[in-house]
């Protein structure tokens, strides 16, 4: 009985995986477990594999598509063995089109405008796009006429921006003019012409890319950020690192502030919470996420339940988790049901910076580098180790004082941290 | 100025230059106590004699032979036919001798003869009494061909061609003969070959035509006046060798070309200044050229026939509306 081998659905918040690298090819011989293709979700790489021996008889899947969540991929069989009906209505994946436009809406274009010399010189001479122009004349022909009442209708362009437009090979109907009403200038084509040669190089915009922006924006849009900022004495995390480490311990700054940070919010639950449609929802426990590079952007693997852990199981959970996420393996349900999260940017020099909340989250926690600072103690200059970090909230959730709260507890946990363990 | 008709100022402008220049004659059938078949020699016969007004027997390729050879020999013969429909007689003469001869004879002679015909339909004259062979002669380099829209053109026209030392093909069109025109009186009131003249001054479409066609193309353009297309018309009258330049100038202020022409389009002037016009001027075009001409047919001999056939004031109407 032939087996059809469909698109999984390795995250809850999987729709489609968009194939990127098929393996195998129809009439190869399989085993179980033998990789058939690569996919690839907003959030990670799979592979699909054979669920038991077999030939391919058919792959209905083709490279560069993405497909929905079950989509038949390959199917595997005996040779000459018949696929069955029902499984053959849906044998043929439709793949997910993202520009799929309704055929009523696009009338039907020729490559190349119906014009007359004229029409075209004109156009030509006030850099119009001849496609952009309706033709009124015999057979639909674009005549002058056209094309001058086209260029009536758009913004004006001034005599020297249409010069430079006609000689940049550049068509001024979509650009919009910074003079006066509307008018497009020459600096408006200068403008035009640097962002022209400049994309020399196109890429296509990765899934992750493509959510990191599309969250990204949303939270910035939704979200009121409000930032806080407090420059906090790492003195005695310091030593307590450097103890350590002389007992083969090696922990980072970050895993110290992790388990300070995850202290905190069970004191505060507010900053753990998220406003879901007019109410305040408190989830239970504290899932911290960490903001983890990784190739070609930024994941945020959650660490499940911190209050529990030891320390030194936290900074464990934390160096597997990055690991993971490092290598594109993080499995999907360590990439959601966070609820706070701390950036840390430390490792790369920087001093301070202010992070973009996480949704659904009400706030994260930006970390900047541990360094040595002149600071004033008791009238008298000391050099101490010092780290600045700011607080991201969301203001319809946190007030200031409450923010302000926080980042003292944190900054008291990280002076007195035996404090941590009451 | 005098009022007369294109065959009298035709028979005034030879006097002319028969009084002015002694070499000057005239040959054709029925030329002399006749006056010709169509009156353009009216009373030269009686004024000039036997030797200066030469009846022909029928014999196209004989008389116009002596013509060529005549002009060779210094002297500056007008032959007449009677249609030009037995040119063809003649036109081993024409083509082979006339047109070749200063070329040929490393430009030691010329041959500074006119050869006039009458031309052109309308008439119900059927397939041998209605040709026009404008396109067929322009082809051939040695030749010049010419020919008037009115009376006055005809006589400075004819006055240029008689002057020039050239073989010139003067066509008469036969439904012109009998119109009435101011003429200038003066004996040196000459129109220049080659020159095509603007007589009428429009913005919308270009009309360039010549003989018949032109009093045509005004009729045409007083009834696309109503439609609001004001059409400039232009009178090549020497085809060979053709004014374009005035033609293109009007291009470029009208963006609109019509080549109205009485005879069939295939390989015909209309499609010599549409190809110049698309040559030199593409950028002007607003519309593709439009050439109106003679239905690919033979002239017919039932009048309702021939005005199918041949360009109307209606069909020039029609078409040029479709230019817009």
């Amino acid at each position: 009985m032939a087996v059809i081998e469909r698109m999984p659905k390795s995250g809850y918040t999987m729709r489609e995986g968009f194939v990127s690298k098929i393996l195998v090819q129809i009439g190869e011989s399989v085993q179980k477990g033998t990789p058939l293709l690569e996919y690839e979700t907003d959030k990670l790489t799979g592979t699909v594999e054979a669920s038991g021996a077999g030939t391919v008889l058919q792959i209905l899947a083709r490279e560069e598509e993405s497909y929905p969540v079950l989509s038949p991929l390959v199917v595997i069989g005996e040779p000459g063995e018949e696929i069955p009906a029902e499984q053959a209505g849906d044998a043929q994946p439709k793949p997910v089109d993202e520009k799929a436009v309704p055929e009523t809406e696009k009338p039907k274009k020729a490559e190349r405008a119906f014009a007359t010399p004229r029409a075209r010189k004109i156009a030509k001479d006030q850099g119009i796009d001849l496609m952009a122009v309706t033709g009124t004349g015999p057979k639909g022909r674009i005549q002058a006429k056209d094309v001058l009442s086209f260029a009536e209708a758009r913004p004006k362009a001034t005599h020297l921006a249409q010069k430079l437009a006609a000689q940049g090979e550049i068509t001024l109907d979509q650009m919009t003019g910074t003079g006066p009403r509307g008018r497009i200038g020459k600096e408006d084509v200068q403008h035009a012409q640097t962002t022209v040669e400049m994309a020399a190089r196109t890429e296509r915009l990765s899934s992750m890319r493509g959510t990191i922006a599309t969250r990204l924006t949303q939270s910035k849009q939704n979200i009121p950020h409000a930032y806080y900022t407090y420059d906090i004495d790492m003195g005695a995390l310091a030593e307590i690192k450097c103890k350590l480490s002389k007992e083969g311990l090696k922990l980072t700054y970050n895993d110290l502030l992790l388990f300070g940070v995850s202290r905190v919010l069970q004191s505060n639950p507010l900053f753990t919470a998220r406003i879901e449609e007019g109410q305040i929802i408190y989830p239970d426990g504290v899932n911290l996420g960490m903001a983890v590079s990784v190739n070609g952007g930024l994941v945020v693997p959650v660490i499940c339940c911190t209050e529990k852990p030891s320390l030194t199981a936290l900074a464990e959970r934390a160096a597997e988790l990055a690991k993971q996420a490092k290598e594109g393996k993080l499995p999907a349900d360590k990439m959601s049901g966070g609820s706070f999260t701390v950036s840390n940017l430390g490792k790369y020099g920087v001093r301070q910076f202010s992070a973009i909340i996480n949704p659904p989250e009400s706030g994260i926690l930006a970390v900047g580098a541990v360094e040595d600072r002149v600071c004033a103690v008791d009238g008298e200059m000391k050099i101490k180790k010092m780290a600045t970090v700011t607080l991201s909230a969301d203001h319809r959730l946190i007030d200031g004082a409450e923010a302000a709260a926080f980042l003292q507890q944190l900054d008291r946990f990280c002076r007195e941290p035996w404090r941590m363990i009451l | 100025m005098s009022r007369k008709t294109m065959s009298a100022a035709i028979a005034m402008a030879q006097r002319e230059e028969m009084l002015r220049d002694e070499s000057v004659y005239i040959m054709g059938l029925d030329v002399g106590p006749y006056g010709g078949a169509f009156g353009c020699t009216r009373g030269l016969w009686q004024e000039f004699g036997r030797e200066r007004v030469m009846d022909m027997p029928i014999s196209e390729a004989g008389y116009v032979g002596a013509a060529v050879g005549s002009a060779m020999t210094n002297m500056r013969p007008i032959a007449e036919l009677q249609f030009t429909d037995w040119i063809t007689i003649a036109s081993d003469m024409l083509v082979n001798q006339a047109a070749n001869m200063r070329y040929t004879f490393g430009g030691s002679l010329s041959v500074p003869m006119v050869l006039r015909a009458p031309v052109g339909g309308y008439m119900a004259a059927a397939s041998q009494h209605s040709h026009m062979f404008e396109s067929w002669f322009s082809f051939i380099p040695g030749l010049k061909v010419v020919l008037p829209s009115n009376p006055a053109d005809a006589k400075g026209l004819l006055k240029s061609a008689i002057r020039d030392n050239n073989p010139v093909l003067f066509f008469e069109h036969k439904m012109l003969y009998d119109i009435p025109g101011e003429v200038p009186d003066d004996p040196e009131f000459l129109v220049p070959l080659g020159k095509a003249n603007v007589v009428r001054e429009g913005s919308d479409v270009t009309i360039a035509t010549y003989a018949y066609m032109v009093d045509m193309a005004k009729q045409a353009a007083e009834i696309l006046e109503k439609d609001g297309i004001h059409a400039e018309i232009i009178d090549l009258r020497t085809i060979k060798p053709m004014d374009t330049d005035t033609v293109i100038t009007s291009v470029k202020k009208t963006n609109r070309l019509c080549c109205l022409q009485e005879t069939w389009l295939t390989c015909s002037v209309a499609s010599q200044i549409s190809a110049v016009v698309a040559e030199e001027a593409l950028e002007y075009l607003d519309a593709p050229i439009l050439r109106i001409g003679a239905l690919d047919a033979p002239n017919p001999f039932s009048a309702k026939l021939e005005r199918y056939i041949l360009p109307s004031v209606e069909r020039i109407v029609r078409e040029i509306r479709e230019m817009f």
